[in-house]
């Protein structure tokens, strides 16, 4: 709380910059569309875009602040204090979590002003409250084996992410896995973010899930509980590594 | 003294995008990001001939390429100059940079602008290629005059850089808060869907953005005819009145800021 006092105007300044990114972004894709389909685009449009706030914030968050984590000593004062790194870098989606809510509402606004269709107004939003909460899940696991990989070898997180993007826009996050061409839609059933944000669709306006709401449910829990297994082998890799050759040993390229 | 400050700051940046691969191939792949990102999306949800109709450009693909990259290109002229002040702070060296012969604002802006140019050269080149094979060498030609654009856009944008760059010093936080001022000036600059959907007041604050003129300049490149030849006179008398308007306001300020920073002190 002390923390967030000290930085109220950056935390003001990362508000307004997500709620304008989102703005842009949503206006782009509305040039794109007809006015007429605005009741049926404009809701789907704006939770896929706030599904790549939940999605890309993590790995910003998470995997960029893993060198500064380094860097700064912090990883090393955990270290010899017992804290666990995971649970202390995986808190930090909280600040990102609240910052995304802020800028949604704020968007959401302009779209109404816009458009005149609210996209708050969803069909079931516990639905949709549980389709979220495991995308975030699954990204801020993702997020955390970029960390502990980015440890282990020495490379800068966001240089190793080249998922997060091709997801969001191949990987039936933005664009429902049945609108996709063949090949990109067996990609995006291998992806973990398409099957969360395909209950999100259907909660949203009731879009049929590609393979059906149960299965898509229970794959998304499916793809959460393995990469919290790769998780936990790329963090005991990785701190195994640290403890050997010193955390400040690790030679960031 | 200005010469020697802006060789310094393009050696610095060249040895920083050399001493950094990773976020040179970043750079150059931005552009092909957004425009794919915007490109699949509104594909998924509508279609190119709404938009082309919408915009009023005559190749829509074109007019994507070329106008992200000359409104990325000139805002980032803000983020470049902001970042000067918050990073001398964070590196340690604001107090030596305020103490030099020249002027802190001067320094900030000199240095905002090579850097700009430099960041500018690096996204054009990425850009070139795709639209040397969308159009080719006439669109290449046509995407070559927007340089001029850009340029003219960057000199009333890099006095809100100053004036950003010195806020920040004034306000005392650590990080970069008046970074909402370039995605700002993209949403009003109406890079990718007409401002005429945006409230009135953003649509009133729009005319006075630099960058909404560099956009226009785009669309009317995109479409070139008679009929253009008149509107690109009024784009540039736009951007040399704002020009003037935003740097008379930008030296005032930049005047007061830096007494104020320094009987108060760099370091606190």
């Amino acid at each position: 709380m002390l923390r967030s006092y000290r930085f109220t105007f950056s935390l003001a300044n990362w508000g307004v910059i997500d709620f304008l990114w989102l703005s842009i972004y949503i206006l782009a894709v509305l040039a794109f569309t007809e006015p007429v389909s605005y009741p049926t685009v404009v809701p789907l449009l704006f939770w896929a875009v706030i599904a790549w706030s939940f999605m890309s914030s993590p790995v910003w968050m998470i995997g960029n602040w893993m060198r500064f984590y380094v860097n700064e000593g912090i990883m090393e004062s955990h270290e010899v204090s017992n804290v666990s790194h995971t649970l202390f870098l995986s808190l930090r989606f909280i600040p990102s979590l609240l910052m995304a809510l802020a800028s949604a509402i704020a968007a959401s606004t302009v779209l109404v002003v816009v458009t005149g269709v609210n996209p708050l107004r969803v069909e079931n939003p516990l639905l949709l409250g549980l389709a979220l909460a495991t995308l975030l899940a699954q990204a801020t696991m993702y997020a955390l084996i970029l960390a502990y990989t980015s440890l282990y070898i020495g490379t800068p997180a966001p240089a190793l992410d080249i998922l997060t993007f091709m997801m969001f826009v191949a990987g039936g996050v933005g664009v429902p896995v049945s609108s996709l061409p063949e090949p990109l839609r067996a990609l995006a059933l291998i992806l973990p973010y398409s099957h969360p944000s395909e209950v999100m669709r259907y909660a949203v306006v009731g879009l049929e899930p590609y393979l059906g709401l149960r299965a898509e449910l229970a794959l998304s829990l499916a793809y959460a509980a393995l990469l919290y297994t790769l998780l936990k082998v790329i963090e005991s890799k990785a701190l195994r590594k640290a403890r050997i050759v010193g955390v400040k040993g690790i030679g960031w390229t | 003294m200005i010469a020697g400050l802006v060789k310094a700051e393009l050696l610095l940046r060249y040895w920083w995008f050399k001493n950094n691969k990773s976020f040179l191939a970043v750079s150059l792949l931005w552009p092909y990001v957004m425009v794919v990102t915007v490109l699949a999306l509104g594909l998924a949800y509508g279609s190119l001939e709404v938009y082309k109709a919408r915009l009023g450009v005559v190749d829509p693909l074109v007019y994507l390429f070329s106008a992200s990259a000359v409104a990325f290109t000139t805002v980032n002229v803000i983020d470049y100059t902001v970042s000067v002040a918050t990073w001398h702070r964070w590196i340690g060296t604001l107090q030596y940079v305020s103490l030099a012969p020249v002027r802190l604002g001067v320094y900030v802006v000199v240095s905002g602008l090579a850097s700009s140019l430099l960041s500018a050269g690096i996204t054009w080149a990425s850009v070139a290629p795709a639209i040397a094979i969308l159009s080719g060498p006439e669109g290449l030609a046509r995407f070559a005059i927007l340089a001029l654009a850009v340029v003219a856009g960057m000199i009333p944008l890099v006095a809100i850089g100053c004036i950003a760059a010195m806020a920040t010093l004034a306000l005392k936080e650590e990080g970069n808060v008046i970074g909402f001022l370039m995605p700002l000036l993209l949403l009003l600059s109406g890079v990718f869907y007409p401002v005429e959907v945006l409230p009135w007041v953003l649509r009133l604050m729009s005319n006075l953005t630099p960058s909404y003129y560099v956009v226009e300049a785009s669309k009317i490149v995109n479409a070139l005819n008679v009929e253009a030849g008149f509107k690109v006179y009024l784009v540039i008398y736009a951007l040399a009145l704002l020009a003037v308007l935003y740097n008379l306001l930008g030296f005032y300020f930049a005047v007061w800021a830096e007494s104020r920073v320094k009987s108060r002190g760099v370091i606190e």
